[in-house]
């Protein structure tokens, strides 16, 4: 869900290393204003690794600056048969991955720690 | 004992094979190129042929024949598997079923199929040139798993080098684990956004040579760090901290100091910050993925070790397990009057050796939820192509496992749950194309645990549930009153009302109304609940939650009046006390503040019209149902109890309170609390009395 005073960034069309400058700046002119900020990549038809690491520095810096970056919309689409091909979404039931939630857009997490 | 008839042993295995076919076949659909489906489609209808004709199934070994025949053809590479082709073989899978069933019957459309099977086959195109892969020679031993860790150079996405691509090829190669470790990922002031900074752990186990993986990086070798490594697929396998050291991921002695904590390995190193999650998930996953694989080797290599024992027999064992439990509850109860320290020594033993039963019991009676959505699979291909969309479906948390007769009931609400999904929640891809999304459709079925309960959720990609529409006909049908302030969430639930249906056209699948109030019922009387999200527009979310067993839950034994009654412990969240401030501060609201939060409490004396006088201090349990906390009050809590639910006889059946019966200690009987119903309830009393 949105707030008042979250920062939208939707984005469409093709992510990839061709465009990969044009989507950074994108991001860079985001991080620059205040609030958190959400991101819509529903509208995404291609992506590809260069976007997903564009993403997860953005969301490095925003949380540095004490702002909050979210996927919302969950991934879907190519975004998400990137993520899970390129097993950004693999989990174990030891252990929450945080990654996971943030691009499924889930709140909480699972259990306790892993094996001895 | 009774030898078993053949028959019938030929029947089970028949069923086993057929479902093996028809997973192969529509993997087939999507993978035409996978030598290794085409050869488990081939073995499938081999034996088919072979044991039928051993065990007297002669129309089916002639029928299979034809079909062996052109999937030979398939399998030297003389034609293509071809759509058409498999869609002919699922429906001659379907004969099969029937020839299985009623051998000397005719099934009816055999002739039709095997002309249909040849015409296809007869304009088949030709197959592509041989697979590489299955000519070349497997490592000696049959499967070895590989750690393989790697990392791609800082001009190899300019140069066009996808590392997802290199990942799906080497998943090409057999049963793989991947894991992306993005910790090197630098902030965003400092990333050169055109190189790639994440690097991949994969484990794989295959059959293919070790040069195979050599040649999926063959192209970009100048240019990464490549490192392969044989894992033993031991028994036991070895531990987290083991893997970590070995893969210097971690220092020996970072291992021991959190050793030393006993606390989970895994969280203190995260936690201390000189492992990453990151890390830890992979070290995890390569764990899992080899205990997998040590299991599958184990389970092939002694194949003796797995019995199969009738449905029958396991109901048997669970009943007397139950009865079992009641005459321990018995045993403690006296040994409680008793003061004898021998007797109580014998009867703690007991108890524990009652509980360790018990558990193991219900262990056995759990399935893989996987074998209930394999079913799907065929479902959704067929529904799919009838209604002229484009579905792809896809599970997750398949090994999750369940009560045996919990998935055989669930099977039922499931499919109408997903044709509903299908029918009306995915569009056509006209009108998908129209509203920006990919033509094809995604319905997502998962089951994790959550705590004592199971979530199995449906989800699509579809237009999502018109809660405009669900709140005009629910208006209508005067379900509710015309502006009533409702929750998303409340008012979805009117879509489980008798005969409510908003769908403007009956299709031949969904739409009368009919089936949603079924699918309720049933759900309900697992003991489970259902919850549905929805976004306008991107599509629905149902999720069932459910019970991990029905035969015998542990419960908080309370005390209301002279009564004892039975709360299910995975409905509890908290007892409090009413103290006398609070009791006479919420007469007339029948709130309760707990840490700063108002919880609604209902009194169960009043409700079951308990007349003796009440205790001078009520407790209130909390319990939770979906996202609603209520507190219960009761005279006393008298403590946790191994419930064996007996169910209410039929002259109880419109009595929706208590969800079934157990005996206690003393041979009495407590009703069991249905928390659901209980919470729905309370509510229309509590309307009441305000309205008096």
């Amino acid at each position: 869900m949105t707030g008042t005073n979250d920062l939208s960034i939707r984005l469409e069309g093709e992510h990839t290393i061709r465009t990969i400058g044009e989507t950074a700046t994108i991001f860079g002119r985001a991080l620059h204003k205040a609030g958190p900020i959400v991101l819509d990549c529903s509208g995404i038809s291609e992506v590809d690794i260069s976007f997903v690491q564009l993403v997860i520095a953005a969301r490095a810096s925003a949380n540095a600056l004490g702002r909050d970056l979210r996927v919302d919309p969950p991934a879907e689409g190519a975004l998400l048969t990137c993520l899970t091909d390129g097993g950004f979404l693999e989990h174990t039931p030891e252990i929450p991955s945080d990654r996971r939630e943030f691009w499924l857009n889930r709140g909480g997490a699972d259990t306790d720690g892993g094996r001895r | 004992m009774n030898a078993p008839d053949p028959r019938e042993t030929f029947r089970g295995e028949a069923q086993d094979l057929l479902e093996k076919l028809e997973e192969a076949l529509l993997d087939l659909g999507e993978t035409p190129d996978e030598h290794d489906l085409i050869d488990t489609a081939f073995r499938a209808l081999h034996t088919l042929k072979g044991s039928g004709s051993m065990f007297g199934f002669e129309r089916l070994a002639a029928f299979t024949h034809h079909v062996e025949t052109a999937f030979d053809k398939v399998r030297k590479g003389e034609i293509a598997p071809s759509r058409d082709l498999i869609t002919v073989t699922l429906a001659a899978q379907d004969c099969m079923r029937r020839l299985i069933e009623s051998p000397d019957q005719d099934a009816g459309d055999e002739g039709e199929i095997l002309a249909r099977l040849q015409t296809v086959v007869a304009v088949a195109p030709g197959a592509k040139p041989a697979a590489a892969a299955l000519e070349e020679v497997p490592a000696e031993d049959g499967t070895a798993t590989y750690r393989i860790r790697f990392r791609l150079g800082p001009q190899a996405l300019l140069t066009g080098n996808d590392p997802v691509r290199l990942i799906e090829e080497l998943r090409a190669l057999g049963e793989s684990t991947v894991v992306a470790i993005d910790d090197e990922v630098p902030s965003f002031e400092t990333l050169d956004p055109t190189v790639c900074r994440v690097r991949w752990d994969v484990i794989l186990t295959t059959s293919a040579p070790r040069s195979a993986i050599d040649d999926v990086f063959l192209f970009v070798l100048d240019d990464m760090e490549l490192d392969v490594v044989r894992v033993e697929a031991d028994e036991q396998p070895r531990r987290l901290g083991e893997i970590l050291v070995e893969r210097g991921d971690a220092a020996p002695e970072t291992i021991a100091e959190a050793l030393g904590r006993q606390h989970p390995l895994g969280r203190l190193l995260v936690e201390s910050g000189k492992t990453s999650e990151n890390q830890v998930l992979s070290a995890l996953a390569e764990q899992n993925h080899v205990r997998k694989e040590a299991e599958i080797a184990k389970a092939t290599a002694k194949g003796q070790d797995t019995i199969k024992v009738t449905a029958e027999r396991l109901d048997g064992l669970m009943d007397r397990v139950g009865e079992l439990v009641i005459a321990q509850a018995r045993l403690k109860q006296l040994s409680g009057q008793i003061d004898d320290i021998a007797l109580k020594a014998v009867a703690e033993e007991i108890e524990r050796l009652v509980s360790e039963l018990r558990d193991t019991t219900m262990s056995i009676r759990l399935v893989p939820i996987g074998s209930l959505f394999a079913r799907f699979r065929r479902m959704v291909h067929d529904l799919a192509r009838d209604l002229g969309k484009e579905v792809r479906l896809t599970t997750e948390g398949e090994e999750t496992e369940l009560d045996k007769t919990v998935i055989e009931r669930l099977a039922d609400p499931m499919v109408h749950l997903i044709r509903n999904a299908i029918d009306h929640g995915v569009e056509g891809p006209e009108k998908r194309a129209q509203a920006g999304k990919p033509a094809e459709g995604h319905l997502h079925l998962s089951a994790r645990h959550s705590g004592a309960e199971v979530l199995i959720s449906i989800r699509d990609d579809g237009k999502g549930l018109d809660s405009a529409r669900i709140r005009a006909r629910a208006e209508e049908n005067g379900l509710i009153a015309p502006g009533a302030r409702l929750s998303d969430a409340d008012l979805f639930q009117y879509i489980f009302a008798p005969g409510f249906s908003t769908a403007a056209e009956v299709t031949s699948v969904s739409g009368r109304g009919v089936g949603m109030d079924v699918v309720k019922r049933t759900i309900e009387s697992l003991r489970g609940a259902i919850d549905i999200t929805s976004t306008p527009g991107r599509g629905a979310e149902v999720t069932l939650r459910l019970p991990l067993t029905l035969a015998i839950i542990d419960g908080l034994l309370v005390r209301v009046g002279r009564g004892r009654y039975v709360i299910p412990l995975s409905a509890v969240e908290e007892c409090v006390e009413l103290s006398a401030d609070d009791d006479t501060r919420s007469r007339g609201r029948n709130f309760l503040n707990i840490r700063g939060e108002l919880v609604p409490f209902l009194r169960l004396r009043e409700m079951f019209n308990a007349i003796d006088p009440p205790d001078p201090y009520q407790k209130v349990v909390v319990v939770s149902t979906g996202e609603r906390r209520v507190g219960l009050v009761v005279d006393q809590v008298i403590g946790d109890h191994q419930t064996v639910i007996k169910s209410l006889s039929k002259l109880h059946a419109d009595v929706n309170s208590f969800s079934g019966a157990t005996i206690l200690g003393d041979g009495s009987v407590a009703l069991i609390l249905d928390v659901g119903h209980l919470v729905a309830a309370g509510q229309t009393f509590d309307q009441t009395r305000r309205a008096s």
